[in-house]
């Protein structure tokens, strides 16, 4: 029996000595800075890129309610290095604390450096447990760094600001909101080549974002971008508004409808050799603001403003696909349709996709359904309706 | 000879079942990695390739209601045969033990402890075991219910709670897999998570369950088990998308990516805690059947000696038994399920087949009388 | 293992102490038949203590008679009126046989209900010190011991460590005869039985045990006499001494035996198979076997609407989790997983923290010390100073201590918040604070897997704990007879008694008729 104990004692003992001697993880939160955004820029020398990191100011003054909540600066590391791993290990050699990327908030990919390549970056993002998938992915109009250091009106660090920027915008629209999950499932997925959206640093004091379009990564090399009505086509295509505001100008006046419960299918077919894709948009549209239309009834406006609308949308469906066509790349994601419907046929197309891709013909059909015209029924330069 | 006498009751052997099969649930990278999106269909494939296996245990254990396998062995293939199978279980045992605790110490670095060396967090958890296997598993499997509950209670609310990023078109295109991915994938499914349960054979004379309602209780932990592996790789596909094929722990990726309004994120923790805490459930059941098979075999008097030294035996052979987790990956999905398969189903299928035609329990009590 | 090692230590000890169980002083032996020295040998061994009271008087004629009792453990009025009154003026005694004359002023003299006679002064002078008056006769070779016995007492009066909004309050004394007579007046069948025992080399406590057959399992009556009996100790001066010599697991830091100074808890307990053990000068009455959801009870649950009294449940056991690891997840999330608190609330907790001298797990050990010290300091000094103690410590202290820069303030908070979830249960406050300090070790050097396996570790100490050989923590079960754990189901549906305690009779009720005038 007590060399039973005995023998249990002395585990104990080796365990609780085990247990006290080493704190091998703990660290204090006044030993490590926060991550908040990471800038990839390209640098001069080949095969080396511009790293800065913009890592969250805590406040050395004693907190009050005021400043609690939220420190009110942030600052830019910077420096030259062929990875991002060598590049953080060598910073980390420079600042005082440990740096910690659990928390970042974005990824910025400066224009040049997205020029040159971004696939092998993204992989750092997805292979280290202190990344996570849902960091929000951007490419900069400028340099990244910019971006980062600027000071934006209410959000002082720069990378809150774009956080809940698209998480507002997110609402309405979900083109702009792609994560690193989403760009690595456009990467991995057949036939789609991948978009991020671009930033660009407006407002007189350069204290404001703009999200500007989208930028293409065919190859995950920058190849092109779209301008503001391509990128609504996309969207469009994409099915990603969940309400948008159509502006309508006809020569008769100028409507703005707020579209929303909006449904999308978008449905690849075969019809003999022709690859045909049909995309079906219903949605219902209230009257936000109604200029012009005199002496006009309330049926004429609706049903021009209704036509307007469609060919609206049609428009911007027609942008964005001649887009795509002209620069031969698939990111409008037909391939992926394809692939996931008719994967015996995609298996004969894929070789030669960027070929076959252009001949497809996109056919729209839009309804779009007036449930409401606001709080007035008619406007004030409208004709009397009977 | 019984060296435990305490009784599972009919719950909880039906939970304990259950547990046992949603603790390899959250390490599903072994068969995602091979069919992809359609890594559902071969949970389905699985569980249904196992139900055989399944029967031919609850035969054995309506046979031998209040034997354990080391002596069912021993009895129907005579001392000497029945040595080499019992050892070839104690054997696998001691394996799966090893493989889980490896598992889990590794899963505790790479996501929580990162610079903390293995033997501590390993050494924390066996320690832990061996205390509960020394009082007898029924104070562990006391807990099966609130373990499931747990367990299921974390899936099912991460399933609702990653609703808003699932994309049914993920699940495009069916069906396009190469034929041998299914059967790959199906295997494996057979071997890891359900054919585990060959470890039952071992807690049946603690059973508190006539006989011929084990089968009953058996199948319901079963279902219980297979549905929740069923929604978690359902989940992961609809979120994950292609990326599933990728990682090595799907869950906890498709746990980090949950964010309600940006106040009820990060909730990945739910996912470690849950795995720490079937880890422990499965680890001390595993430990406690190797245990008794060597207790059983050597005919001890009391088992409670052997059960530190086992722990340190299964600590060191966890450091030893991969040399990393590339080998750990090809092993799980290519060459483990084989020799798996072996001792799940085969070894039980002669020992079903030879009871059967010796006509055995009947003899034995023919003998006794 | 440990506490069973220990507790068969303890055994062993008691068993090596027990043969020798009854010490001899020299009182084993008959009273003479002369008075003069029946009274010389007593005043000898009870030492001539002031409060020792010897009358002699002679009666019917011949007789010589003496009374001996301790003043103040007796009614001195009762001693005149139905004692030395009736025994004076009756003139009429049988004078010649010895035994009958015994008999008759035992049966037709005295006017007392409780007498014994007996020829041992062991039991004259045990009856002489709990209250009895000795009546001696010369000539006779027995005396007669009339209870006598009434001393002050405290009054019933509201317990203050249990006071209820809704539902009686009266609280057991330090009297023996008043806790019983309270357990008595609730529970009338003839099946309810309390037996006594006296304990105590030096104290003579008289315990009792309270139970009602049928209802309670046998073999925990069987092993709780058991161990009474066996108990050879010098004193017995609280229940708490009983509690400490007769649990399970003296170690453990749950308490397997639970106590409550009220008769309807204790009442309610007993009614579900439980056995109580009333020790005379102690107003705490003992219950066993206690289940760890026992500490999650409290007696309104069952006087308030069942489903608030379900809410109430629930959160008594959140607010445990929260008291026990309300500082350790502190301590684990900004020292291990800073990624797992939303960035905002990152930046505002590295704010407070940011100057702070000290690790987390130091500040926050600074702050469970110095609350728990407060909370002693509370407890003993007077009420109204231990008032002030808790306004100084708590809000100036507090205060002082975040803006001098020493700790920050989301520690405290989260102190505050875990102190406060502890006053919720109060049977549960002391494994609370130990649990809590050991969670604290266990989050410093693993962070959450530490939280996690001391989790584990707590939940297989609770299922090895088997009190009486009654699962402790089989309440928790969710099996069907546990509608009384989580949530307090209505008294309706709460047919069965817990499975695990008692023995025969297993139902609450047989008929009844529910509120929607269906048979179930």
């Amino acid at each position: 029996m007590s060399k039973k104990i005995k023998s249990f004692n002395f585990i104990l003992i080796i365990f609780i000595a085990l247990f006290l001697t080493g704190c091998w993880d703990n660290e204090e939160l006044d030993t490590i800075s926060i991550v908040t955004g990471v800038g990839i820029d390209a640098a001069d020398t080949e095969g080396n890129i511009k790293l800065s990191l913009q890592v969250g100011k805590i406040n050395q003054e004693k907190s009050t309610p005021q400043s609690a909540g939220g420190s009110d600066d942030s600052i830019i590391l910077e420096i030259e290095e062929k990875s991002i791993l060598t590049g953080t290990n060598e910073l980390e050699r420079q600042v005082t604390r440990a740096l910690f990327m659990f928390h970042n908030q974005v990824i910025i990919f400066g224009k040049e450096q997205a020029k040159k390549e971004i696939k092998p970056y993204i992989e750092t993002f997805i292979r280290q447990n202190d990344m996570r998938m849902e960091t929000l992915v951007f490419i900069s109009e400028g340099e990244a760094k910019d971006i980062l250091d600027i000071k934006m009106e209410q959000d002082k660090i720069s990378s809150f600001g774009i956080t809940k920027m698209i998480e507002g915008i997110q609402r309405y629209d979900e083109t702009y909101s792609i994560r690193v999950l989403d760009l690595v499932c456009m990467i991995m997925d057949e036939g789609t080549t991948p978009v991020l959206p671009i930033l660009k640093i407006e407002g007189s004091d350069k204290s404001r974002l703009l999200l500007k379009g989208l930028a293409i990564l065919d190859n995950e090399k920058y190849i092109g971008e779209l301008n503001e009505t391509e990128t609504r086509g996309y969207t469009w295509i994409r099915g990603k508004f969940k309400n948008t505001f159509i502006e309508v100008d006809t020569e008769d006046g100028l409507a703005i409808l707020n579209m929303s419960n909006i449904r999308y299918k978008l449905k690849p077919q075969i019809k003999g050799e022709d690859l045909i894709m049909d995309l079906e948009i219903l949605g219902d549209v209230v009257f936000s603001e109604v200029q012009g239309f005199h002496n006009m009834t309330i049926e004429e406006t609706t049903k021009i403003i209704l036509e307007g609308a469609k060919e609206k949308i049609n428009e911007e469906i027609e942008a964005s696909l001649s887009k795509s066509k002209k620069l031969k790349t698939d990111f409008l994601g037909f391939g992926t349709e394809y692939h996931k419907r008719f994967p015996k046929v995609w298996e004969d197309v894929k070789e030669h996709w960027e070929n076959i891709f252009p001949e497809i013909s996109l056919i729209t059909n839009i309804e779009l359904n007036l449930i409401d015209t606001g709080k007035i029924r008619n406007s004030l330069d409208m004709k009397e309706g009977k | 000879m019984i060296l435990d006498k305490r009784k599972i009751s009919r719950t909880q052997f039906m939970f304990s079942v259950a547990c046992f099969i949603q603790s390899s649930s959250l390490l599903t990278s072994f068969f995602t990695s091979i069919t992809k999106q359609d890594s559902w269909i071969a949970v389905i494939l699985g569980s249904i390739v196992s139900i055989p296996t399944l029967l031919i245990y609850s035969y054995i254990m309506k046979k031998f209601p209040d034997k354990n396998l080391i002596e069912i062995n021993d009895m129907v293939f005579g001392p000497i045969i029945g040595k080499i199978f019992s050892i070839i279980y104690i054997w696998f045992f001691m394996t799966l033990s090893a493989i889980n605790t490896k598992d889990l110490g590794e899963f505790v670095q790479k996501t929580i402890l990162d610079n903390t060396p293995s033997i501590i967090i390993v050494g924390a958890l066996l320690l832990l075991c061996s205390w509960t296997v020394r009082n007898g598993i029924e104070i562990v499997t006391r807990y099966s219910l609130l373990f499931t509950f747990i367990a299921t209670t974390i899936v099912i609310s991460t399933v609702f709670l990653t609703i808003n990023q699932m994309e049914m078109d993920n699940f495009l295109p069916i069906l396009q897999q190469p034929k041998m991915a299914y059967v790959r994938a199906t295997h494996i499914i057979s071997a890891i998570p359900f054919g585990e349960l060959v470890v039952i054979l071992m807690l049946n004379p603690n059973l508190d369950i006539e006989p011929k309602k084990r089968i009953k209780y058996l199948l319901y932990g079963f279902l219980i088990g297979g549905f929740t592996l069923l929604l978690v790789v359902f989940r992961d596909i609809a979120v994950l998308s292609k990326t599933i094929e990728i990682f090595l722990l799907p869950s906890y990726e498709t746990l980090r990516l949950i964010s309600v309004y940006s106040t009820l994120s990060r909730v990945e923790a739910l996912f470690a805690i849950s795995l720490i805490i079937l880890m422990f459930f499965k680890i001390s059941v595993l430990y406690y059947i190797s245990v008794m098979g060597i207790a059983y075999l050597f005919k001890m008097k009391s088992y409670k000696p052997l059960v530190l030294s086992i722990g340190v035996i299964i600590i060191i052979y966890s450091f030893i038994v991969y040399p990393s987790i590339i080998a750990h990956m090809k092993s799980g999905s290519e060459t483990a399920p084989f020799g798996w398969l072996v001792v799940e189903s085969i070894l039980p299928l002669i020992t079903a087949i030879v009871a059967k035609i010796r006509k055995l329990p009947e003899q034995k009590k023919g003998m006794s009388s | 293992m440990l506490f069973k090692f220990i507790m068969k230590k303890i055994v062993a000890w008691q068993n090596l102490n027990s043969s020798n169980h009854k010490i001899d002083n020299g009182l084993e032996r008959q009273i003479s038949n002369k008075l003069g020295e029946n009274i010389e040998f007593i005043k000898k061994v009870l030492g001539g203590s002031n409060d020792i009271k010897i009358h002699e008087f002679i009666f019917g004629e011949e007789f010589e008679g003496a009374i001996i009792y301790i003043d103040g453990l007796v009614n001195n009025t009762e001693i005149r009126e139905s004692i030395l009154k009736p025994i004076v003026f009756n003139k009429k005694i049988n004078k010649e046989n010895e035994e009958l004359s015994i008999k008759e002023i035992q049966k037709s003299i005295i006017c007392s209900g409780d007498i014994k006679r007996s020829d041992m002064y062991s039991v004259l002078i045990d009856g002489c010190l709990a209250g009895a008056t000795i009546l001696l006769i010369n000539g006779f070779r027995k005396g007669l011991v009339i209870n006598t016995g009434s001393w002050e007492k405290r009054a019933i009066t509201e317990p203050q460590t249990e006071p209820v909004v809704r539902g009686p309050r009266e609280g057991f004394t330090e009297d023996l005869r008043t806790n019983t007579s309270l357990l008595r007046r609730r529970i009338k069948s003839p099946k309810f039985k309390m037996e006594n025992m006296i304990i105590g080399r030096k104290t003579y406590t008289n315990i009792c045990i309270a139970y009602i057959e049928g209802l309670a399992k046998p073999e925990l009556i069987k092993t709780l006499r058991y161990r009474l009996n066996n108990l050879d100790v010098d004193s017995i001066i609280d229940s708490s001494y009983i509690e400490e010599y007769i649990e399970d697991y003296p170690l453990s830091i749950f308490a397997t035996i639970g106590y409550s100074e009220k008769p309807d808890v204790v009442a309610a307990k007993i009614l579900e198979g439980r056995v109580g053990i009333i020790v005379d000068g102690s107003p705490f009455v003992l219950t066993a076997p206690m289940l760890f959801v026992e500490g999650f009870q409290s007696s309104e649950d069952y006087y308030v609407r069942a489903v608030y009294a379900s809410i109430l449940r629930i959160m008594r056991f959140f607010a445990y989790f929260v008291a026990v690891y309300a500082v350790p997840l502190f301590i684990a999330l900004t020292t291990f997983h800073q990624e797992l608190l939303p960035t905002t609330f990152l930046f505002s907790i590295a704010n407070a923290r940011e100057g702070t001298p000290f690790p987390a797990f130091i500040e926050g050990l600074i702050m469970v010390i110095s609350f728990e010290i407060l909370r002693e300091a509370g407890l003993r000094l007077p009420r109204p100073v231990g008032q002030a103690i808790s306004i100084v410590g708590a809000l100036i202290m507090g205060e002082a201590a975040v803006s001098a820069g020493i700790v920050g303030a989301p520690m405290v908070i989260t102190v505050a918040i875990a102190a406060v979830a502890g006053f919720i249960i109060p049977d549960q406050t002391d494994s609370i604070s130990i649990l809590r300090i050991i969670m604290m070790v266990l989050a410093t050097v693993l962070g959450g897997y530490g939280l996690a396996i001391g989790f584990l570790a707590v939940l297989i100490h609770l299922s090895i704990l088997e009190p009486f050989g009654i699962p402790y923590f089989a309440s928790i079960k969710f099996t069907r007879d546990k509608q009384d754990s989580f949530t307090r189901m209505p008294l309706w549906i709460m047919k069965d008694r817990p499975k695990e305690l008692s023995a025969t009779d297993v139902k609450r009720r047989d008929t009844y008729v529910p509120p929607d005038n269906k048979d179930d």
